[in-house]
């Protein structure tokens, strides 16, 4: 049976709904109950959701064979997972932001507050940026506006958000988007139930191109 | 020697059957002191698999370290001897957590082999490693790649350092798609990114996996890293282990000190690779060593995801009255000679299971 970790969320129902298209469906965790973990014999599979930057330490500890998970989660915690197929959907991209038309000077220390304080420092360390990171846990686009930040560094989907509070972006750091990972384990034990997974997702999707 | 067996935990009884294992190969035990030297480790960084130092100051101002690796500690000291240095060892190293920052003591079993090392040296180091698999679990697998192949193709590409790592990392994750956009960024051809991509996903037993690297062959390093590939192979199919090897190229490891076969291996039921090794001349040459060497280590700690946890510490329950002990220390002799692990209390007071609970009434026991 395959192990399948989703992220709460809109990213994760978007994902079961591809498993369930393909044949891994799994009723129980369509019904509206207080479950946990959701497992249909019949189709070999069983699911758990789980809060989106947990995905990767079920994975790579072998709770889950398989995971959905942003490519931003990865990136700011190096899970030790294989990284099989970019899924193309839940695209954003990791930028720096700012104050509408205030470029921070080069000639100083700049503040960085963000929620992803590892992708900030690789980022400016190939500038050979200094920086100072500000570590936030959300509410990342108020830090620039009261003076806490010079800029942030942060997800940006449509940039709505950016724009209404008179923000905008100033460089994209990486492109984003929902990546399906394995344990490397799971991976060799299961090889064959792992590589159909994969193979129906890629035939699928270049199916819909 | 039974109750030695049923009684001591499964590491330290794997430990054993590791080391009768080297031993039956002519492997020489290497005993080595808990500290190091902390510019060992700082001067080799890249070669250590994660995890921060522990260090301490030694009585003469010494920066010293807890033992991180056991490698290093025996290449520092090898000698370039026509006879080769085979040695095994079974150590606790010492990490911090990169992310809790967690001091761990980690039990570790490993074969060095230092010296000319020829396609028989190799397969037998392998051979050992594939052993030691099968001494801890039923059901194994070994991922075997070659840094040859892989720099034979990055060679052909001739990527920048710093590209060369991020290619290495994503054959390691086995991510074709983030392989393809840094090809495409920095123009390498097509043919050689599909044969960059193929390696990230190749994987299966080799005999199915040959035809295919041969055809991905682009220079003579990568001719010859398959031709060694499959005499390594050959001879591991002569012992009848063949069968629980994979061509898997995501088990490659660092440029810098890999140049031959690397592997790792993995158990059912544990998430992480239990053992990683492989040829590494270029950590030598850092030493001023002309040898060659390969060898492989054992994570013991990690064995013990796939078990389920010890049943009770004892088959028998002996109770008895304090007022009536005349023969209850004969008795539960008599028992234990029987080869039972048995414990003895005067009430019960817990509800762990035993095979069978005793109770000690008039000089005798009495089943209850």
């Amino acid at each position: 049976m395959i192990h399948i970790a989703l992220p709460k969320g809109r990213l994760g129902e978007k994902a079961y709904q591809i498993f369930k298209s393909l044949g891994y469906g799994c009723p129980e965790i369509e019904e509206d109950n207080r479950k946990l973990i959701f497992e249909n014999p019949e189709n070999d599979v069983c699911y758990f959701w789980a809060k989106p930057s947990d995905v990767p330490v079920y994975v790579e500890r072998g709770a889950a064979d398989i995971g959905i998970v942003g490519k931003d989660i990865l990136l700011e915690h190096g899970s030790d997972v294989y990284e099989l197929l970019d899924l193309g959907m839940g695209k954003c991209r990791m930028a720096v932001a700012g104050i509408r038309g205030h470029r921070p000077a080069a000639d100083k220390t700049l503040r960085v507050a963000t929620k992803f304080p590892n992708i900030a420092r690789s980022y400016y360390a190939s500038q050979s940026r200094e920086i100072e990171i500000i570590r936030l846990n959300g509410s990342i686009e108020i830090a620039p506006l009261l003076g806490l930040s010079d800029v942030i560094v942060d997800i940006v989907e449509t940039g709505t958000t950016l724009k209404e509070n008179d923000l905008e972006p100033f460089e994209t750091i990486v492109p984003i988007s929902a990546r399906l990972i394995a344990n490397k384990a799971s991976y060799k034990f299961q090889y064959d139930a792992i590589r159909t997974i994969c193979e129906k997702i890629e035939a699928e999707r270049s199916a819909q191109t | 020697m039974d109750l030695i067996r049923t009684t001591a935990r499964s590491e330290e009884t794997d430990l054993l059957r590791l080391q009768r294992l080297y031993a039956r190969y002519g492997y020489d035990k290497f005993r080595m002191s808990k500290f190091e030297d902390y510019t060992l480790y700082l001067q080799n960084k890249d070669f250590l698999k994660g995890g921060n130092i522990i260090t301490f100051n030694g009585p003469d101002g010494r920066l010293l370290a807890l033992k991180q690796d056991v490698t290093l500690s025996i290449v520092k000291n090898a000698r370039d001897e026509a006879t080769p240095c085979k040695v095994y060892y079974t150590e606790n190293v010492y990490r911090a957590s990169d992310d809790t920052n967690d001091i761990r003591e980690i039990p570790q079993a490993g074969v060095e082999y230092v010296g000319q090392v020829d396609v028989y040296a190799m397969s037998e180091v392998l051979l050992l490693a594939l052993e030691s698999l099968s001494v801890v679990s039923e059901r194994y697998i070994l991922g075997v790649s070659h840094m040859g192949f892989v720099r034979g193709l990055l060679d052909a590409a001739d990527f920048s350092m710093d590209v060369r790592r991020q290619v290495l990392a994503c054959i390691q994750n086995k991510s074709a798609h983030e392989l393809h956009a840094l090809c495409r960024a920095h123009g390498v051809e097509a043919s050689l990114e599909e044969k960059l991509c193929a390696l990230s996903t190749v994987f299966g037993k080799p005999e199915d996996c040959f035809p295919t690297l041969e055809g991905m062959a682009v220079n003579d390093a990568t001719e010859e890293a398959v031709r060694e590939l499959r005499q390594i192979y050959d001879l591991l199919c002569e012992t009848g282990h063949g069968e629980n090897v994979r061509i898997d190229f995501s088990v490659a490891n660092d440029m810098q000190y890999y140049n031959g076969v690397t592997f790792q291996g993995f158990v059912d039921g544990t998430p992480r690779s239990v053992l990683s090794g492989g040829r590494y001349d270029d950590l030598l040459r850092k030493f001023g060593r002309k040898s060659g060497a390969i060898g492989f280590a054992v994570y013991l700690d990690l064995l013990e995801y796939g078990r389920s946890g010890s049943d009770a510490g004892a088959d028998a329950l002996v109770l008895y009255d304090p007022a009536d002990v005349k023969g209850l220390a004969g008795a539960v002799q008599a028992l234990q000679q029987s080869g039972r692990r048995v414990r003895v209390q005067s009430e019960r007071t817990d509800d762990r299971a035993y095979k069978t609970v005793y109770a000690f009434r008039e000089g005798g026991l009495v089943e209850l």
